[in-house]
């Protein structure tokens, strides 16, 4: 499956909060739709889900205009709720049933996924007894109850602690790795960055950034190396001697622009992409015992920062 | 469909589930019984209560003397005093010789509760030390100077103390025959089904506009809006809250026909209930569910798009007010129509025929007076139509209500949000 958010604008009152966006999703990989705050992520879902229509463009999948009650969509909102007073079971039943299950089928998916989310005790409960954490599994629950063929998921990190949010991106890995489509909307570019296949980056109301997250890191110079070596922690500072030792003889010299130490690593800004063999030659010929040895690729985190721009407040 | 019969039973059974509803479910079903059963409550009270035996307690002694300026009263002394005593028991009647200011000295040093001095056989005093409020001496001795008088006037022309005796026992029946309906059981029976149209559609209206508000509040209404179609949201809403609502009734007239069953016997003592209760005939009972069904379902759509619009449950009471003041205007001029049996009067015709009025009014005007069938047919088929319309309206203003956080709108701005949403 193919979706395809094609030039699509929207303006609250006067006020332009889509330009234009445009990006495509496809089954079997996970689209991360990322932006500060107010970029524009929510809007964008939400006129994918048909929450409100657009101004203009359109959201097709498969070539075709998307109707959100056609497909099996698990969408789990920014604006999280349910029902507080109201039983757990119940209410994941109900909810199943709306997205078309039968009861038998909603009740023992509703068991199975709150097993999943390791809250099975809980069925009889009401909703209200729960944490907010563990309210937050159990709307992630609901999302991906009826085996959705997209999710989408709208900030889903917030509010969970690591263990939760590391359960959450298993649980994501493991749905588009059986070849189907998520899109989900992040500020948090730590959280996306490990398991993200594609983002786009939204600023300002624009499409800053769009593609494979690794095609991105790669248009980038490869030009700054990292180096550590492979020493107990006692040793670091006679190790970080022995590297700048290797780095300051002429063979090396004349391949370093720049040197920066970061810990017991050391950072190193090559003259060209092509002189990192010729440099890790020269460290092997030294005879040292190297941990890693690796090009730098810019983080997501720098890459956003880049593109949305420091300090520089994006409105809404 | 499957989803409207999941939102259906959803919404029913939570609010049949709901301890509210159960509570009072329980309780007016007890108040029914209790009501129904109190016939036969006072009934256990008062078979306690025996008249008290005329011979066993004396409660105050009554002088009769003749105050005549001739004397001649002597001779009725003894008839006063047989008459009262059979009338008043509990008091004993003596004839004495005193006069003035003895009797007010017998009286004074409490040799005699009181002293009644004829002057005529039309005129007398009652002379007493203090009247309380059960003393009955007054009330009764006007009543028996009066048939004394008669029986003494019949006697002087001839008649014998029997043939006086029967005359004036004669009692005279009257009874009255309506043309028209009862009044009284018209009354009685319409004044308690307008109550229950009153607050069933105020209650239960409001019960629609606090589950919407509920799921806006709550956030869970963007996850609805997502999944289901928001018209089949708000009517399985008022569907489920509607059904809910004939639960109970059904429940509290399942409970007030078995009270009434098991007291039976005691209400045949009580002519006015089975006048009450010949004013109910299935005409009544359909026409109330039919007025029923069509008012509840009118004013529970406006609750349901009214909830839409506000976003906080402490909106509710602030914007249910213009539905509430409609509901109380039907409830008035219904009532006004009622206890003044004018039930023809124009504004009372043309109020049978505005929707928002005619469940209530035009149901008063059935059951009191006399409606041609076609006015009934109007004022349901447009009722029919108001329903129709303003579903379809309530939904649309849901559609858009709904999405709507933030200060609750005006009802001009959601009519212009309307309208703009349709071009």
């Amino acid at each position: 499956m193919k979706l395809e958010v094609v030039d699509v604008c929207k303006s609250f009152g006067t006020h332009l909060v889509l330009d234009k966006v445009s990006f495509t999703a496809e089954s079997g990989s996970a689209v991360g739709l990322l932006g500060r705050n107010g970029a524009g992520k929510t809007t964008t879902i939400r006129i994918i889900m048909g929450f409100f229509p657009s101004d203009s463009g359109q959201v097709l999948l498969d070539g075709k205009p998307l109707d959100p009650h056609e497909v099996k969509i698990g969408y789990l909102p920014e604006e999280r709720g349910l029902y507080p007073k109201k039983n757990i079971g119940e209410q994941m039943i109900y909810l199943a049933r709306l997205r078309g299950m039968t009861a038998p089928a909603a009740e023992k998916a509703a068991r199975t996924w709150l097993e999943r989310v390791e809250l099975g005790e809980y069925f009889d409960k009401r909703l209200d007894t729960l944490s907010k954490g563990n309210q937050q599994k159990i709307q992630l629950a609901l999302t991906l109850i009826n085996d959705p063929d997209i999710i989408i998921l709208d900030e889903p990190f917030s509010g969970l602690d690591p263990v939760n949010a590391l359960m959450l991106k298993k649980l994501i890995r493991e749905y588009t790795g059986g070849n189907k489509l998520a899109l989900f909307s992040s500020h948090q570019m730590n959280q996306v960055e490990e398991f993200c296949d594609e983002i786009a980056l939204l600023n300002g109301g624009k499409i800053a950034l769009a593609g494979n997250l690794r095609e991105i890191k790669r248009s980038y110079p490869r030009d700054t190396i990292a180096v550590s070596l492979d020493c107990p922690a006692s040793e670091a500072n006679r190790a970080y001697a022995q590297l700048e030792r290797v780095t300051s003889s002429d063979d090396a010299a004349r391949l370093i622009v720049s040197s920066e130490r970061r810990g017991d690593t050391l950072r190193l800004k090559l003259v060209s992409d092509d002189a990192k063999n010729e440099l890790l030659s020269v460290f092997l010929r030294a005879g040292v015992d190297l941990a890693h040895f690796d090009v730098l690729e810019p983080t997501l985190e720098e890459i956003f920062i880049a593109v949305t721009g420091e300090g520089q407040v994006a409105d809404r | 469909m499957k989803q409207f019969s999941a939102i259906f039973s959803f919404e029913y059974r939570g609010i049949v589930k709901s301890k509210t509803f159960i509570v009072v479910t329980v309780l007016l079903a007890v108040l029914v019984a209790i009501a129904l059963s109190l016939p036969t409550i006072i009934g256990w009270f008062s078979s306690d209560d025996e008249p008290v035996d005329p011979d066993t307690e004396i409660t105050a002694h009554i002088l009769l003397a003749d105050g005549s300026e001739d004397g001649s009263l002597g001779e009725a002394l003894p008839a006063y005093a047989a008459a009262l005593s059979a009338a008043l028991p509990g008091y004993e009647f003596d004839t004495t010789d005193l006069s003035g200011d003895e009797l007010t000295d017998a009286i004074d040093g409490e040799t005699a509760d009181g002293a009644v001095i004829f002057s005529s056989m039309l005129d007398a005093r009652y002379v007493v030390r203090s009247s309380n409020m059960y003393d009955s001496v007054s009330g009764v001795l006007s009543e028996v100077m009066r048939q004394t008088y008669l029986s003494f006037a019949m006697a002087e022309h001839g008649f014998t103390p029997e043939e006086a005796a029967e005359v004036l026992s004669a009692v005279p029946t009257v009874e009255t025959v309506e043309t028209e309906k009862s009044f009284m059981s018209a009354y009685a029976c319409t004044y308690v089904m307008i109550m229950f149209l009153y607050m069933a559609v105020l209650l239960y209206g409001n019960m629609v506009l606090t589950s919407v508000a509920t799921e806006k509040s709550s956030r869970a209404m963007e996850l609805l809006i997502t999944t289901v179609n928001p018209s089949s949201l708000m009517f399985g809403k008022v569907l489920g809250v509607g059904l809910a609502a004939l639960t109970q009734l059904i429940i509290l007239i399942a409970v007030g026909l078995g009270a009434y069953g098991i007291n039976r016997s005691s209400y045949d003592a009580i002519p006015i209930i089975d006048e009450i209760l010949s004013g109910i005939t299935p005409e009544v009972i359909i026409y109330l569910i039919v007025f029923f069904i069509l008012g509840f379902f009118l004013y529970a759509f406006m609750f349901g798009a009214l909830g839409s619009t506000i976003s906080r449950l402490e909106e509710s009471n602030t914007a249910s007010t213009p539905i509430v003041f409609l509901i109380l205007i039907a409830f008035f001029i219904s009532m006004t129509a009622m206890t003044s049996g004018n039930t023809d009067s124009l504004l009372v015709v043309i109020s049978s025929f505005i929707p928002f009025f005619s469940p209530m009014v035009m149901y008063v005007r059935i059951c009191m007076g006399f409606v041609p069938l076609w006015q009934i047919v109007v004022s349901v088929a447009l009722m029919v139509g108001a329903n129709v319309f303003i579903g379809w309206l309530a939904a649309r203003i849901y559609r858009i209500g709904v999405l709507l956080y933030g200060k609750a709108p005006k009802l001009g701005e959601v009519f212009r949000m309307l309208r703009r949403s349709k071009q």
